[in-house]
């Protein structure tokens, strides 16, 4: 059931699925300006690798699709320690914790998380309470 | 920005072509004399020597028809459910699907990722939906494939397994601006892809050099005329009405793509004047179909042979995400109306080691592969070449055709 409307809610984001897609679980966790700067940040520090819809290329990973199932299990703190970490990969460590917050919120939203009012944290305790799905 | 005027896409440009088969060159209506001489990257001397083709009616081992699965719109790789069961399409790739298939496995596995599955589904075990499975391995998945055929028995077996990504792959208004993207992406994809099967035994994937024979020389020729007023189109009639509807996007990838040689005159082995070459890559169906059914088997992947007769019969499978890959089978399946049929025949005679090449000459193309030697026949329609024809019974006398001038190519041929 839990599968079953993160599905849908994954197909309502891509726009497959016109309607009766059930309420979002916990929407929210993230704000929609928050994603916009991020989506600010990816373009410049994210995007020539890997690329606009996100999909990367034979070289890069996406960062939908398959990059939701690699990351289910884990949560958000560990996803941003090792954004923090690695990339963007020609100058890795090189975002600030506003800029990496704000492109993980951008992720999110691409992953077909809806957006709230709190924006989401950089504080590796908070996020370490936030599952990847929520 | 301008091409470099080298660019096998430039004739393709000058002649609204696309970037099509066996050719190479090929289907598009090359009539001796298309392409052009300014467009050669360079001249050079003398060709190595080459071994006959042993072009021959009593030769032909078999004769093969299939039906490019057609869509305006291009493939169709949408999702849907049907009641509790994600259905993501990845079918109706025309004459692309061999080319495509890598690119197109990535796009639909990333659909059902999304989706978290720990097992798949699969229905069909063409080219589609064979690399569609492994590909759904590598990203970790239990997969099961659900076909009425096994790979060797597919309508992919029966093409001609070229590099021709974008050969009907679409018609350019339906398909619309983003398409070409997508396309790009697959066709980029794809390629990567392919090198890995480079130089494995066997030859899996392998390239060859094409040369193009002509009576005249190659002249740049003027920009296509335009169709006929009142033929209509594929917007007025349901059907594509001319070959310049047809989508062209080799020129996203002209950086992969090689270009020509024109040879000096009499300084090849082929009594033709005029003689042009490229190289292109192509698929040896047993070995690579070997290749892929291994690493499907290797990574704990189930066959079931199983006929599907309508749609909600997917959600009554055990996998609740399922890639639908049926091929053109998919009119029936789906219901799919907007599948146009567009025929293809190949003959295929004993194969030929020590040949490693293929020609094209007066509208017909040969190429030398592990599982025989392959002609192909044309009738200058271009890409309405076949359209709309859903016969699969073969036409001995037009392979025989064929294989004739590939014969009459062949004399005075000089040896060694
Ligand atoms: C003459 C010719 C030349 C071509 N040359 C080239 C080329 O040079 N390069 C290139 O890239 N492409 C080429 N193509 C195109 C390419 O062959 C096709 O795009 C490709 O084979 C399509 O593969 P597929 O897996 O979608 O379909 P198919 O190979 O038709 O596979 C469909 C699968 O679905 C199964 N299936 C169907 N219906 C059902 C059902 N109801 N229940 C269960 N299972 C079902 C079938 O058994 C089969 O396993 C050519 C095509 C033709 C006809
Ligand atoms: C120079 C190319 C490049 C740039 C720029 C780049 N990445 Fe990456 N990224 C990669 C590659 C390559 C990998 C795979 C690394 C590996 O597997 O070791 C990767 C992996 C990732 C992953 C892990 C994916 C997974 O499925 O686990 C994330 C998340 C990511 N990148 C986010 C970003 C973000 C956000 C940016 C911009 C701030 C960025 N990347 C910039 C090339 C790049």
């Amino acid at each position: 059931m839990h599968r079953l409307a993160m599905m849908f809610a994954v197909l309502a984001a891509a726009g497959s699925v016109s309607s009766a897609a059930p309420p979002a679980p916990t929407p929210g966790r993230y704000t929609a300006e928050q994603a916009a700067h991020g989506a600010q940040v990816y373009a410049q520090a994210c995007v020539m690798c890997h690329k606009q819809d996100l999909g990367g290329d034979f070289d890069t990973p996406p960062l939908v699709g398959r990059f939701a199932r690699n990351w289910a299990d884990s949560n958000l703190a560990s996803l941003a320690d090792d954004l923090h970490r690695t990339m963007p990969q020609f100058a890795p460590g090189s975002l600030n914790a506003q800029d990496n917050a704000a492109v993980l919120a951008y992720i999110l939203q691409a992953n077909g998380e809806p957006a709230g009012t709190q924006p989401l944290p950089s504080d590796p305790a908070a996020l370490a309470r936030m599952p990847f799905k929520p | 920005m301008p091409m470099s005027f080298d660019s096998p896409f430039d004739r393709r440009r000058l002649l609204g072509h696309s970037l099509a088969a066996g050719g190479l060159v090929s289907l598009s209506g090359c009539v001796s004399g298309a392409g052009g001489p300014a467009m050669a990257s360079r001249i050079i001397g003398a060709a190595p020597s080459l071994a006959p083709m042993r072009a021959s009616v009593d030769r032909i081992t078999d004769i093969k028809v299939c039906l490019r699965p057609f869509r305006p719109q291009g493939p169709r790789l949408d999702t849907e459910m049907l009641g509790d069961t994600l259905v993501i399409h990845n079918y109706g790739h025309g004459g692309s699907g061999w080319s495509l298939s890598w690119g197109s496995a990535e796009v639909a596995v990333g659909k059902a990722a999304a989706a978290l599955p720990d097992r798949l589904a699969v229905v069909g075990c063409g080219i589609i939906g064979l690399t569609s499975a492994v590909m759904a391995q590598r990203a970790g998945m239990q997969v099961t494939i659900y076909t009425k055929e096994v790979f060797s028995r597919t309508r992919s077996v029966r093409a001609n397994g070229s590099w021709t990504p974008d050969s009907r792959i679409a018609l350019t208004a339906p398909a619309g601006e983003a398409f070409g993207a997508l396309w790009e992406r697959m066709a980029r994809f794809s390629w990567k892809s392919f090198r890995s099967y480079l130089g494995l035994p066997g030859n899996p994937v392998d390239f060859a050099d094409n040369y193009r024979l002509s009576d005249e020389p190659f002249t740049a020729r003027e920009e296509e005329e335009a169709p006929p007023p009142g033929k209509g189109s594929y917007a007025s009639t349901g059907m594509p009405q001319d070959s310049s509807e047809f989508a062209s996007y080799g020129e996203r990838i002209a950086d992969i793509t090689p270009g020509h040689e024109v040879f000096a005159s009499g300084s090849t082995p082929f009594a033709a004047p005029y003689v042009r070459r490229s190289s292109n890559m192509f698929f040896n169906f047993s070995t690579y179909g070997h290749y892929l059914m291994q690493e499907f088997l290797e990574n704990g992947g189930k066959i079931e042979i199983r006929e599907f007769h309508e749609p909600g019969e997917l959600a009554q499978l055990k996998e609740k995400v399922v890639i639908n890959c049926p091929g053109y089978a998919a009119r029936d399946l789906w219901r799919d109306s907007k599948l146009i049929p567009v025929r293809g025949q190949t003959a295929w005679l004993i194969p030929q080691a020590e040949v490693h090449y293929g020609i094209y000459t007066n509208n017909v193309s040969a190429l030398s592969k592990a599982d025989g030697l392959m002609i192909q026949g044309f009738n200058g329609l271009g890409d309405m070449e076949g359209v709309g024809d859903s016969s699969e019974l073969p036409d001995r006398a037009e392979s025989e055709a064929a294989v004739e001038v590939i014969r009459k190519a062949f004399m005075g041929f000089k040896f060694g």
